[in-house]
């Protein structure tokens, strides 16, 4: 073995096959990040420089957003090349050396990878619509009518009018569910299956923990269906699966499945489909129960979210890089969310509201806290996205979704330390308004500051993380005569977590049946205050407004 | 009796007797967790006459997590004393044979014939020097004594092996440092004569190392507190300057490398200070919530707010230096003096962190905090148990003269903080970081020590910058 590699073979994490049921993961964009070289955009160099934040932060794998060649016309999500990085960002070089580091900190990373579609740059495309009898033709959906699956949704409603769009050179239609200029790729065909898992195997022979595998809802299509998570789908993704278990233990697989939760689990398979996938529906809820001063939609859809594999983990989040998504909702709910989070239309995109968390909840500290506590509090691993621990703010002038893309705030210097570079240059310019910009909102003031949202957040993963039941116990609801209050009970082995969130912007009272636990001490969380032992009378609880007591319900007396 | 291999993997091996034999070993580092099963998952025959095998055991928890570790395995008759037992069947039974170390020189003959044993996955011996200074290869061993998360056994006071137990993929650094100090011709490590490792599945990690014996030498603490015990502190105030230097020379040695990415000296990100100084906050805060009722922690009751005041006080625009790999758990009981001169040993980095922790690279400042709060504990050991006091007048001066010593080497070499008041600052608080977690592992574990780092604690917050 040489004195100079650190352990390169698999299961250097030596076994821990469901790590990724109690981490916390952090989203980072690549290029908002930190940018080393000076040319205005992040790198992942810059990345491995801000390693012993993220160590500090305490966060347990990183997803990184796409860093893949790509004509850059949706956010590197239209890739056109799976083998290589755009310069922009580095070189393969760099992935590694960035792997490796995070891995000596304890820190696991798991990349974007979109398996759907490519951008119309990739040589792939290109060959395939030079000619008919291209051997890559078939590697796309190609169509002389656009009249071929009529019923499928359009998903970009900003910016398309068809999922099929004609071609000139082709002399055909070629079928995308996204943006034009990411024709969708044809599962049926053998040649792009073995390719995709090619491009998989590459990364993780490199040490990569695993991906996101983007829009994989949409991987295959069937006249007379709606052309989403179609059997063949979920065949397929049973195939990389078993690929990916073969030969890089301990990776996940994390689907990106924008659909209601009884359609969601089935990317689990039996466990033998996608390790994770996100739930979609529960995130604006959260943000509708805020405003509605009401727990029912949260616990509404959290029953009807059906039971996933033990060997499986819902992945949480509040904000991602792109809109707040209002797919997932009733029409009379997503014209309610319109009304109270996206007064200005320039916030709307899509189906959706593109703002960051904190303008979301108009800064108001006490509610990024509360959302934060309800998001650690459920049964799934958090998401963070990057800038949200120190209350980045937005900038909605900005096109598509590059309002909540801008770069990340390290001090109150020039560019708000993110780049040495003019101002001029950076990819996006940074925040400068005196509520969210870099001057006032940045990670060297709020280190110094223990009170900040920043060492907040920090001391709030160490406490989850302490705690192995929120991710790996049982979750019940506790109903109560107050639907202000949203009160649940986690267990797992002698681990038994009450957790008890304020929703309303008034103190409230609560009477809570805590009869199973009788006799137990509840003792908070935070500060480690034992309360009253539970008796045989409903508990009542006081909260401040937009509050919450996490509590470990133990034996024994004080 | 049946053959040792085929006893191992054959599934007779009764697992519970396995899983208690280890929960029950000084090295085994989870006490804290039920073992759910113990498995032997690799067997590697390393003797026939007399059976030797080395087992990894994978030791699994109910939460689904698994760790590694590493168990000599030796077949005897049955009948003698059972401390060493970790199975009896019948008239025969297995023991662990780095415990019961007799029959254990064939690992020296392997080393010495660089062996590897096993084909697509086995132990790979090798020896760091040539045959001439192994032989004649020594054959009396015994244990080392003083065992806690490895095990070592001394032959003939001339060679020390050591065995790690708790195993992770990858290098050791103990080997990985002590490898790239002999390339570098650092002469103040007993010289490394070899190792051996496990390739191939399940992990390739480090097994073990054979070193040099300083069978003349006396560690650090021993000679320290010996001469404050006799009032003789002050004889002893040049060999800790040599001290110093010699731990210069260390971080001198190891900085300088400029092509392996393992070693090459690294910047310390711009917010390094200020997550040092977040992280010492938060300890701060737990610690000091709970001090219990004591009057030797008088001198700091109440003070949370005077370390978070300093830390608050440190200016923006103090570095860090550059970072290193360093000792990383250096103390006067890590440095043995004999011949007139010091000797380091122990590179295994700080005990119970991870190997992936271990391996990083920090301000070489730690080496030194951890030296300098040494010394502390020396002094602070004779006044509680001898009740010599020299707090006063040799401490400081214990320290002065390891920092002249220290700098002295290190200051030319660009590592440090651009300037001398900025170094002091940030060796300062690594000092006052090292009391603060001395002060919550003393008020758990051994209460009637908490005045030393209390003490301490006192003194570097009136210490001005």
């Amino acid at each position: 073995m040489s004195a100079t590699t650190p352990g390169e073979r698999p299961g250097w994490f030596a076994s821990q096959p469901l790590w990724f049921k109690t981490a916390v993961f952090y989203e980072v964009y690549v290029r908002g990040f930190h940018d080393s070289d000076g040319d205005g955009h992040g790198d992942l160099r810059g990345l491995l420089e801000k390693l012993d934040y993220l160590e500090w932060l305490g966060i347990d794998c990183l997803w990184l957003l796409p860093v893949y060649p790509s004509p850059m016309r949706d956010g590197g999500y239209d890739i056109a090349d799976f083998f290589g990085i755009h310069p922009d960002y580095g070189d393969v070089d760099d992935v590694k050396t960035l792997i490796d580091s995070a891995h000596q900190r304890g820190i696991r990373v798991i990349a974007d990878l979109v398996m759907n579609h490519t951008s119309n740059e990739h040589p792939w495309f290109v060959e395939a619509r030079s000619s008919p009898d291209n051997p890559k033709r078939d590697w796309y959906v190609w169509s002389d009518t656009k009249h071929r699956y009529e019923d499928v949704r359009i998903i970009f409603i900003d910016t398309e009018t068809s999922n099929w769009t004609w071609d000139e050179e082709a002399g055909a239609y070629y079928w995308h569910r996204f943006f034009h200029h990411q024709p969708d790729l044809n599962y049926d065909n053998p040649e792009v299956q073995e390719a995709m898992l090619e491009a998989l195997r590459f990364w993780l022979e490199m040490g990569l923990d695993g991906f996101r595998l983007d829009a994989v809802p949409y991987l295959f299509e069937r006249e007379g269906t709606n052309c989403e998570n179609l059997l063949e789908t979920h065949a397929y993704l049973k195939r990389v699966r078993r690929e990916v278990d073969e030969r890089y233990p301990d990776r996940v697989l994390l689907a990106e499945a924008n659909q209601w939760p009884a359609d969601v689990v089935h990317y689990f398979g039996v466990g033998d489909e996608c390790h994770m996938a996100f739930h979609f529906p529960v995130m604006p809820r959260m943000f509708m129960a805020l405003r509605r001063e009401d727990a029912t939609p949260i616990i509404e859809i959290l029953e009807q979210t059906p039971p996933i594999p033990d060997s499986c983990q819902w992945g949480l989040f509040l904000r991602n890089h792109d809109e707040l998504t209002l797919e997932m909702v009733t029409d009379d709910e997503r014209d309610y969310m319109y009304a109270e989070y996206a007064n200005d239309p320039r916030m709307k995109l899509n189906l959706g509201i593109r703002r960051r968390l904190a303008p979301l909840l108009d800064n108001g500290r006490d509610e990024v806290e509360l959302l934060t506590a309800i998001l650690f509090s459920l049964p799934g691993s958090p998401v963070l996205y990057y800038g949200d621990e120190i209350g980045m703010g937005d900038n909605i002038y900005l096109g598509d979704r590059d309002g909540v893309r801008t770069p990340m705030h390290w001090t109150s210097d020039r560019n708000g330390g993110f780049s040495r570079a003019d101002f001029a240059q950076l990819y996006l310019p940074p925040l400068m308004d005196p509520v969210h910009g870099f001057q006032a909102v940045n990670v060297e003031a709020q280190l110094r500051s223990p009170g900040s949202l920043l060492r907040w957040t920090q001391r709030f993963i160490a406490l989850r993380k302490a705690h192995p039941v929120f991710g790996l116990g049982s979750y019940e609801a506790l109903r109560t005569s107050n639907p202000r209050i949203f009160a649940h009970v986690r267990r797992h082995a002698d681990d038994t977590i009450l957790c008890v969130h304020n929703l309303a912007r008034s103190a409230q009272a609560v009477e809570l049946d805590l009869s199973p636990f009788s006799g137990l001490t509840p003792v908070e969380m935070f500060g480690g205050s034992r309360f009253p032992p539970v008796g045989e009378l409903p508990y009542l609880l006081t909260l401040a407004p937009r509050g919450f007591f996490w509590f470990t319900l133990e034996d024994g007396d004080a | 009796m049946r053959e040792l291999t085929t006893l191992l993997t054959s599934g007779d091996l009764d697992q519970d007797a396995l899983a208690a034999f280890v929960a029950d070993r000084r090295w085994y580092g989870s006490r804290q967790h039920a073992i759910a099963q113990a498995t032997v998952v690799q067997v590697v025959p390393i003797s026939d006459d007399p059976p030797l095998a080395i087992a990894l055991v994978e030791v699994g928890f109910h939460s689904g997590h698994h760790e590694l570790y590493q168990l000599m395995m030796g077949q005897r008759q049955a009948g003698g004393p059972t401390e060493t037992t970790v199975w009896r069947a019948g008239d025969e039974e297995l023991y662990e044979a780095f415990d019961d170390p007799r029959d254990l020189g064939v690992v020296l003959a392997h080393i010495r014939a660089s062996a590897t044993l096993g084909e697509a996955s086995g132990v790979e011996f090798r020896s760091a020097v040539g045959a001439d200074r192994l032989d004649p290869l020594p054959d009396r061993p015994r244990p080392a004594g003083h065992e806690q998360s490895n095990t070592s056994v001394v032959f003939d006071d001339r060679m020390i092996l050591k065995c790690y137990r708790r195993l992770e993929p990858g290098i050791n650094p103990e080997v990985e440092v002590l490898r790239f100090l002999a390339a570098h011709d650092f002469p103040h490590t007993p010289p490394l004569l070899g190792w051996f490792e496990h390739r191939g599945p399940p992990l390739d990690a480090t097994l073990g190392m054979l070193q040099h014996y300083q069978a003349r030498a006396q560690d650090g603490w021993e000679f320290v507190t010996a001469a404050l015990r006799d009032g003789r502190g002050d004889e002893v105030l040049p060999a800790i300057e040599r001290l110093g230097a010699v731990t210069g020379l260390l971080h001198a040695t190891l900085a300088s490398e400029r092509t392996d990415p393992a070693f090459v000296p690294e910047e310390v990100s711009p917010e390094g200070l200020a997550l040092m100084s977040a992280a010492l906050d938060e300890l701060t805060n737990d610690v000091f919530a709970n001090l219990p009722d004591d009057p030797a922690l008088a001198p700091i009751v109440g003070r949370a707010d005077d370390i978070r005041d300093r830390l608050r006080g440190v200016s923006k625009g103090t570095g860090l230096g550059r970072k290193i790999r360093v000792h990383g758990d250096l103390h006067l009981g890590q440095a043995l003096w004999g011949d007139g001169d010091w000797h380091l040993i122990d590179f295994e980095g700080e005990p119970a962190r991870p190997v992936t922790e271990r391996r990083r690279k920090r301000s070489p400042l730690r080496d030194v905090a951890g030296l300098a709060r040494s010394l502390d504990y020396a002094a602070g050991a004779v006044r509680l148990h001898d009740g010599v006091d020299v707090a006063g007048a040799w401490l400081p001066a214990a320290r002065a003269a390891l920092l002249d010593g220290y700098f002295g080497v290190v200051e030319p070499t660009g590592l440090l903080p651009p300037t001398s008041a900025m170094t002091d600052e940030v060796l300062g608080l690594y000092e006052l970081e090292k009391a603060v977690y001395e002060l919550r592992y003393e008020i758990s574990h051994r209460p009637d020590w908490v005045a030393i780092p209390a003490a301490a604690i006192d003194v570097l917050l009136e210490r001005t910058a």
